[in-house]
């Protein structure tokens, strides 16, 4: 089918896309441009001059340990948060589609999370996981020294990857109803007749079908744990302690606006950005084209 | 023992009832077809007895045995679902061989089974593809496979030939009697195409708006439809249905305003008013008259649409050749022994007690 607007003037296609593409520019297009340059040259905290220096800001990080550390650290909270959060959606989505009692209303319970700005999130978690205060300062008070994110590394990266796999859970809990519930019910009335009880239908037709889905999800998680991460961390851990929540995002605005190192700064994130431009790469090249059925 | 049998079955979604108290047994071994239009909840009684749907009251019985509340693998049922329900992430083989693996057999006995239903099936070079790149007629067959491999004695066919073109439905329908008189098990299909019930039927159940309006042989339908529903549903073009009146105390019939047809009996009825059908392909030449409106030439025959006396109106079958020309008169005679009377406010068929006696009729009063 032929879908083609026709207009009467040529100019008038340019204007009506020309609020779009401006705000596309400016704040896309410009700062990115920026970056790039900033990425190969030495640019002066306080402004006044710049010196092309080439590929050596990219050399001083691919040389820091920090930075390896914080690459690692990001990877593991990027899987840790995506498979937490579309484990647990899967299971919500699961229940769910099951009709359990009081589906429709916990349906849109599960859907609000998503519309939580990430520092309001960040906050709650605080609450919740202080030591002190919050909820599990109940271990301290079993075991004193259980539990402190505020000087135990690990302690503070699992308290970033709940909170952000609780936040991604909404998100993937929608798609993967949606995927569920495109399920013929044929299938699974056909595996009910051939013998399968409700879990071994769940592994059998209902998990093997939502793979695409699983897939979309998985993609869309990792890129969204490398790069929306920053308001949690902000918040929550501030990169500490002990470097041990510096993920790479948070580690960007650290050298940058902290450490005052632009170009450093410029250089990392020109690294995340490929990073996320391969995954979403892989996205549509393999996921979108590969994982369907029929 | 009935294969499968209803005791005051009903269903109920909410306050609309699907099914109304049936009463029905299924015989073992045979060919059922339940037959109805769409929405008269022949599908929700299927899926009932394959416990797919909760029964809401009275009792279902398979073998015997009360099975209300069992489990559908409990059941001994196995059901060829209409759109297939193939699983689209498996094999042909391995789709086959999934109630087997439920069931926990080993995989040297799985594969022996599943070669054994594909040989049957003629699906041996398919066994490694796809459902998705199989034809519908072959998707059928990998369904049957499925149902076949764990030898229930109930097969449940939920309209599995509405999906395939014209030919092959044929070829299907062939095949499934075939299957069934080598199966030996109980098959219960459900269909709203009444050529597809009578060619395949041993045994069938005509259902409307819930309820069961007749069973018995396809023969015993046709020729004894005990409703008005079912005179008017089953055959094609349908059984020509007139208001009528009883004459000469139930002997004779009269068509309003028309001619009075003698009975081959006598119907014994509350009130005159009865309505008198009879079928497009028993209506002979002969002396009531009628205007033709329309001729449809069906090649070996032609169906004459016409209308009596009143305004009428009435089809009928004629030799091509002899087919009366539109807008002419043909003349008709409705045979006796063809006739069938109907309440027509309850629906319900007159049966007609045969006068054996003829001397009865000089008796004194």
């Amino acid at each position: 089918m032929e879908r083609r607007a026709t207009f009467r003037t040529p100019l008038l296609p340019w204007l009506l896309v020309l609020p779009q593409l401006l705000i596309i520019f400016v704040f896309f297009y410009w700062p990115t441009g920026e970056a790039f340059v900033w990425a190969f040259t030495l640019e002066q905290p306080w402004g006044g001059g710049r010196a092309w220096v080439g590929w050596q800001n990219f050399a001083e990080i691919f040389s820091s340990v920090h930075y390896w550390h914080s690459v690692r650290i990001s990877i593991v909270y990027a899987l840790g948060t995506s498979l937490l959060a579309i484990g647990s959606a899967l299971l919500l989505a699961l229940f769910v589609d099951r009709e359990v009692k009081g589906s429709r209303h916990w349906r849109i319970a599960l859907i609000w999370p998503y519309a939580i700005a990430a520092p309001a999130i960040g906050m709650i978690f605080r609450f919740v996981f202080d030591p002190r205060a919050g909820v599990f300062s109940m271990l301290n008070q079993m075991m004193p020294g259980l539990w402190d994110p505020s000087l135990n590394g690990t302690h503070a990266m699992l308290m970033l990857i709940l909170a952000g796999a609780w936040q991604l859970v909404a998100y993937n809990f929608v798609f993967f109803l949606a995927g569920l519930q495109s399920i013929p019910r044929g299938l699974t009335e056909a595996a009910a007749m051939d013998g399968a009880g409700p879990l071994r239908r769940m592994r059998d037709i209902q998990v093997p079908l939502l793979a695409p889905t699983f897939f979309f999800l998985l993609v869309i998680n990792l890129t969204d744990s490398f790069t929306n991460s920053f308001g949690l961390v902000h918040i929550m851990t501030d990169g500490g302690p002990a470097r041990s929540t510096d993920l790479m995002v948070f580690k960007i605005y650290a050298d940058g606006f902290k450490g005052l190192d632009y170009s450093g700064a410029a250089a990392q994130s020109i690294i995340l950005m490929l990073l996320v431009v391969l995954l979403t790469f892989v996205q549509f090249r393999f996921v979108e084209r590969k994982m369907h059925y029929r | 023992m009935a294969a499968i049998a209803f005791r005051k079955a009903r269903k109920t979604y909410g306050a609309n009832t699907a099914i109304h108290d049936v009463d029905l047994e299924l015989p073992e071994g045979a060919f059922v077809v339940i037959l109805g239009p769409s929405g008269c909840g022949k599908s929700t009684l299927l899926r009932m007895i394959a416990g797919l749907e909760e029964i809401s009251g009275g009792d279902l019985l398979i073998h015997g045995t009360r099975m209300n509340e069992r489990e559908p693998k409990d059941r001994g049922c196995a059901m060829v679902f209409q759109n297939y329900a193939l699983y689209p992430h498996m094999t042909v083989a391995e789709n086959i061989a999934y109630p087997l693996k439920v069931a926990g057999l080993p995989k040297a006995e799985r594969q022996a089974r599943v070669a054994e239903v594909a040989a049957a099936l003629e699906l041996s070079a398919l066994l490694e593809r796809r459902p998705g790149q199989l034809s519908g007629g072959q998707r059928q067959r990998v369904a049957m496979g499925r149902a076949m491999v764990r030898r229930p004695k109930v097969f449940l066919y939920d309209e599995p030939l509405s999906n395939l073109d014209a030919k092959l439905r044929v070829q299907m329908r062939l095949e499934l009697r075939r299957l069934h008189e080598q199966l030996g098990a109980t098959s219960v299909l459900v269909t709203h195409d009444q050529q597809e019930a009578m060619t395949l039927a041993d045994h069938m159940v005509v259902m409307h708006a819930g309820r069961v309006e007749q069973v018995g042989s396809p023969r015993e339908i046709y020729e004894r439809p005990a409703t008005l529903f079912v005179a008017g549903f089953i055959g094609a073009p349908a059984m020509n249905l007139l208001p009528a009146e009883l004459v000469q105390g139930g002997r004779a019939v009269r068509i309003a305003g028309g001619p009075v047809l003698p009975l081959p009996g006598r119907a014994r009825h509350g009130s005159a008013a009865v309505t008198l059908g009879i079928r497009p392909e028993h209506v002979q030449p002969g002396e009531i008259a009628a205007q033709v409106e329309m001729v449809e030439d069906l090649g070996s025959s032609a169906l004459v649409h016409a209308r009596l006396g009143e305004g009428l109106a009435m089809a009928f079958h004629t030799a091509a050749e002899a087919a009366p020309a539109r807008g002419g008169r043909a003349g008709l005679h409705l045979p006796a022994e063809r006739l069938h009377l109907f309440d027509p406010v309850t629906g319900r068929r007159l049966a007609l007690e045969r006068e054996t006696q003829p001397a009865l009729d000089y008796a004194p009063l």
